[in-house]
């Protein structure tokens, strides 16, 4: 074989064999380099404030969950704020001599929201309802 | 070469040039394998991480690529010994009777052109092939070839020259033109 034959001989080869493995990559395409890469770092860029974002999303979400089951839960009890003036007036009535002519249903309708604490209580404590306005 | 973050075990490597590399080296790696992905992906992921850890250290004296295929190579290579002396282990042990081969390559290859001389490639020693796809495909002169594969230069010459002699008798259409 001459020297011309011997180079084409070889670019034939050579062809062939590229094109074969060439085929052989495209039909196995390599993994991203972010799945085989066993740093912390490498991460695909771009994406690396995801986690910060998920976690901070998710301490939010928590805060707000307890926030509206342990404030929400009061929130009739404070919508239902005591009308001073109100009470203030039947202070007033209730301390006067004439404290008898106060309409018990004004008594009645005037009720303190309940309380979300116990009080402790004291024994032989025992006040009128006069007594503690006064 | 791109100027991105250096790693700390080898400070000459720039990580995003290994990334630029990534598809090269999995060829690389599944020519090392035998066309198994599994296999290749295994020793890819040996090799970064042999490479983060700076066990395998790169000190610029060949270009970054012929290094990573030489690591690459190394890992296979260990890889491949580690599974013939258990298979032997097995054998003496009357428990598995080894083939040469364990297991079929995954590379479906569209044409069946080429998959005749995939297998034709596949049926060379291993060293021989490898060259022939380091030379052929990959473009690397023998001398760098023999880098990669830990041999001396007339070694290589000698498995190159084998190795086209052993593909003509394989791929006869491909030979020589009388």
């Amino acid at each position: 074989m001459n020297p011309r034959d011997h180079d084409h001989d070889e670019a034939r080869l050579k062809t062939a064999l590229a094109g074969a493995l060439q085929a052989r990559d495209r039909a196995l395409r390599a993994p991203a380099f972010h799945r085989l890469w066993p740093g912390e770092d490498a991460r695909a860029p771009g994406a690396g404030w995801l986690r910060p974002a998920f976690a901070s999303a998710a301490v939010l979400a928590v805060a707000a969950a307890l926030a509206w089951t342990y404030l929400g839960r009061h929130e009739d009890g404070a919508a239902r704020a005591v009308d001073l003036r109100a009470t203030t007036e039947l202070a007033r009535e209730l301390s006067a001599p004439g404290y008898w002519r106060v309409p018990s249903d004004e008594l009645l309708a005037f009720a303190a929201p309940p309380l979300s604490a116990e009080l402790p209580v004291a024994e032989g404590f025992d006040v009128s309802l006069e007594e503690s306005l006064l | 070469m791109p100027d991105g973050p250096r790693l700390r075990h080898n400070p000459l490597i720039d990580q995003r040039e290994l990334e630029r590399l990534h598809e090269q080296c999995f060829s690389w790696a599944l020519t090392c394998a035998g066309g198994r992905r599994a296999e290749a992906e295994d020793i890819l992921q040996m090799s970064y991480l042999a490479i983060l850890e700076g066990e395998a250290r790169f000190g610029g004296r060949s270009s970054l690529r012929t290094w990573l295929f030489a690591v690459i190579q190394n890992h296979a290579r260990s890889r491949w010994r580690r599974a013939r002396n258990s298979l032997r282990a097995l054998a003496q042990l009357a428990v598995f009777a080894p083939a040469a081969e364990t297991a079929a390559a995954d590379d479906p290859v569209p044409g069946r052109e080429q998959a005749r001389v995939l297998a034709a490639l596949r049926a060379l020693p291993r060293r021989q092939g490898q060259l022939l796809d380091l030379v052929f495909y990959r473009d690397l002169s023998i001398a760098e070839a023999a880098g990669v594969l830990g041999i001396s230069l007339g070694t290589a010459r000698m498995h190159y020259e084998r190795a086209k002699a052993a593909m003509r008798e394989r791929l006869p259409d491909l030979g020589p033109r009388v």
